[in-house]
C-alpha cells in the first residue's frame, strides 16, 4: 500500500510536481499517462524513492518512504527504468544473479526467466542485446526480487506485439498475487483496460 | 569461465619464467647463479648482488604491477568508466605531489612507510578532487570525469616537476628520476611495508568486489537492488590511495598499466570483479617485471624510465585484443 499525499518534486530549480496525491492499493495496477515531458517518470522516480520531495510525504505500508535504509527498500519495491544500463559484458544470467543483494534466489530467477520467456538469452552478453530484450531482462531482473511494490517506466516501449501481451499477463497475475503495480504507459488510455487506475492528471 | 583458467595458468607459466630471466641478467654478469640463489647467506659477489639487488627489486616490481593491476580495476569499477585510472583520476598525481613535498620538508624519504601514508592521503585528497568538480554523485558524467582528472593531473604532475626543478639539494635529481618512474631507488627495507599496503589495498578491493558489479548496472539500479552506491565509491577510494600511495611512493607514476591490465584481463577472463581484481594483478606484475627488466638491461649500467617499457608492452596487446575482440565495455 502507497499513499502520496499532496507533494511537490523539483529537478533542480525546475517544480515538475507541484501538488499530487493518490493512493496504489495492493493488488491492483495502476498506470500513469500523459504527454511527454509532464513529469510521469519522475512521479515514478518519487514513488521508487529516488527523489527528495519538496513538500508532502509518500507513505510505503504507513511509513514514510524517505525513512527506510537503501537494503531495506530494496526488499520492499522492485524498479524497472526506462532504459536500463548495462555498461558491462555479463552474461544475461549473471545479471539476474545481481538481484541477490534484493532477496532474489535461484528459484525466483529461474521463475522470471520463465515468466519473461527469456530462457534462450542466459548466455547472451547483455551489452549485445536489443532494447527489447535489455528491458525484458531489466523486467526479469525486478521480478525476481519478488518485492511486493512493482514500479515499471514504459515497460512496453520497446516491445513486439507477442511481448507486449506476455508482459500484460505478467502484470495482471502479479497484481492478483497481491502486488502493487505501477507503470508508465505511452499509449492511449483506450488500450489500458487492463488496468484498474489511471492517472493522467498531475 | 574455461578461458579465464587457461588465461591464468599462462600468465602464471609466463610469469615464473619472466622471474627466471630477470634474475639471470642484469649490469654485472653472476656465475654460479644456482650456488648462490640456494645459499643466502653465502659471502660471495653473486649471493650479495643476487639477494641485495636483483631479488628484492624483482619483488618490488612484482608487488608494485600487482598494486596498480588492482588499482585499475578498482578505478574503472568504481565510476562505472572504461577510461578511469589511477594516472587519469588524479590519484597518482596527488600521491607524488605529496611525496615530493615530505621529502623536500625533510619528513619523509622515498619508499618509506611514511611517504606511503602521506602519498596516500595525498592520492585520496586529489581523487576526491576529481569526483566532486565532476560531481560523480549527482549526475554521473563520464566525459566529465576524465576531462576534469586529466586537467587535475597535468595540473599537480606540473607543480610536481616545478617543486623537483626548483630545488637544488644533492636528492633533487633522484626524486626528479623517481617522479618519471624507476624501480631503481627501491630498498629492500621498504619491501615489508610495500607488501603490508598493497595487501590492505588488495583485500578491501576483493570484498568490495561482487558491488562492483552492481555499480555497472547504474546508480540507480545498484541502489533499487539495495546497496549504496556513494558507500561502495568511497570504500573503493579508500583501498585505490592505499594502493597507489604505496606503489607510487615506491617506484613513481607508471601510467598505462593501471588502464591496460583490467582492460586486458577483463577481455579475456570477463568483468566479474572478483576474479578480474586477481587477474589484473597477475598481469600487472607480469608486465611491470618484464618491463623493469628491460629498463635495467638494454643499457645497462644505466637506467632506463620504466614507463617507457610498460606502455611499449601494454599498449600494443590493449589495441590488438580491443581491436580483435568486442569491447567488454557497452559501445552505447
Amino acid at each position: 500500500m502507497i499513499s502520496v499525499n499532496s507533494i511537490a518534486v523539483s529537478r533542480g530549480a525546475n517544480p515538475i510536481i507541484k501538488d499530487f496525491s493518490a493512493e496504489f492499493k495492493a493488488g491492483t495496477i495502476t498506470a500513469i499517462i500523459g504527454p511527454n515531458g509532464c513529469g510521469k517518470s519522475t512521479l515514478l522516480a518519487a514513488i521508487a524513492g529516488d527523489l527528495p520531495l519538496t513538500r508532502g510525504v509518500i507513505k510505503l505500508n504507513e511509513k514514510d518512504l524517505a525513512s527506510y535504509q537503501i537494503a531495506e527498500l530494496a526488499k520492499l519495491r522492485s524498479v524497472v527504468l526506462q532504459q536500463p544500463l548495462f555498461n558491462l559484458a555479463f552474461t544475461v544470467q549473471e545479471v539476474l544473479a545481481m538481484a541477490r543483494t534484493a532477496g532474489s534466489t535461484l528459484e525466483s530467477e529461474n521463475s522470471a526467466i520463465a515468466k519473461l520467456a527469456i530462457s534462450d538469452l542466459i548466455d547472451r552478453k547483455v551489452t549485445q542485446l536489443s532494447g527489447g530484450e535489455r528491458q525484458r531482462v531489466a523486467i526479469a531482473l525486478a521480478i525476481a526480487v519478488d518485492a511486493p511494490v512493482l514500479l515499471l517506466d514504459e515497460p512496453l516501449a520497446a516491445q513486439d506485439i507477442e511481448s507486449t501481451n506476455r508482459i500484460i499477463e505478467l502484470l495482471k497475475s502479479e497484481a492478483k498475487a497481491g502486488k502493487t503495480v505501477i507503470l508508465v504507459a505511452h499509449v492511449p488510455e483506450s488500450e489500458l483496460s487492463w488496468c484498474d487506475q489511471i492517472i493522467k492528471d498531475f | 569461465m574455461r578461458n579465464r583458467h587457461v588465461f591464468v595458468a599462462i600468465n602464471l607459466v609466463f610469469l615464473i619464467a619472466i622471474i627466471a630471466v630477470s634474475l639471470s641478467v642484469g649490469a654485472t654478469q653472476i656465475d654460479g647463479l644456482l650456488t648462490a640463489l640456494l645459499h643466502p647467506g653465502a659471502n660471495t659477489s653473486a649471493a650479495e648482488i643476487l639477494w641485495q639487488i636483483r631479488i628484492p627489486r624483482i619483488v618490488t616490481a612484482l608487488i608494485v604491477g600487482a598494486a596498480l593491476g588492482v588499482a585499475g580495476a578498482l578505478a574503472q569499477g568504481a565510476t562505472n568508466n572504461p577510461l578511469a585510472e589511477p594516472a587519469i583520476l588524479g590519484t597518482s598525481a596527488g600521491a607524488a605531489l605529496a611525496v615530493v613535498i615530505g621529502v623536500l620538508a625533510n619528513i619523509v624519504a622515498i619508499g618509506s612507510v611514511g611517504a606511503m601514508a602521506i602519498a596516500a592521503i595525498g592520492a585520496l585528497l586529489a581523487t576526491l578532487l576529481t569526483l566532486r568538480f565532476a560531481t560523480l554523485d549527482r549526475s554521473v558524467s563520464p566525459l566529465n570525469l576524465v576531462i576534469i582528472g586529466l586537467s587535475l593531473s597535468a595540473t599537480i604532475s606540473a607543480i610536481v616537476g616545478l617543486l623537483t626543478t626548483a630545488v637544488s639539494r644533492s636528492d633533487a635529481r633522484s626524486i626528479s628520476f623517481w617522479s618519471f618512474g624507476s624501480l631503481a631507488l627501491t630498498n629492500s627495507s621498504d619491501l615489508i611495508p610495500l607488501l603490508v599496503f598493497t595487501l590492505a589495498g588488495a583485500t578491501i578491493a576483493l570484498w568490495i568486489a561482487p558491488k562492483l558489479d552492481l555499480l555497472s548496472l547504474g546508480d540507480p539500479t545498484a541502489r533499487h537492488l539495495g546497496i549504496d552506491p556513494r558507500k561502495i565509491r568511497r570504500i573503493s577510494l579508500v583501498a585505490l590511495a592505499i594502493l597507489i600511495g604505496a606503489a607510487v611512493s615506491t617506484v613513481g607514476t607508471i601510467s598505462f598499466l593501471g588502464l591496460a591490465a583490467p582492460h586486458i584481463a577483463r577481455l579475456i577472463g570477463g568483468p566479474k570483479h572478483r576474479p578480474l581484481i586477481l587477474q589484473s594483478a597477475l598481469l600487472g606484475a607480469t608486465i611491470l617485471l618484464i618491463a623493469d627488466t628491460f629498463a635495467r638491461t638494454i643499457a645497462a649500467p644505466n637506467e632506463l624510465n620504466v614507463g617507457l617499457f610498460t606502455a611499449l608492452i601494454g599498449a600494443p596487446i590493449l589495441a590488438l585484443l580491443v581491436r580483435n575482440r568486442q569491447s567488454s565495455w557497452s559501445q552505447s
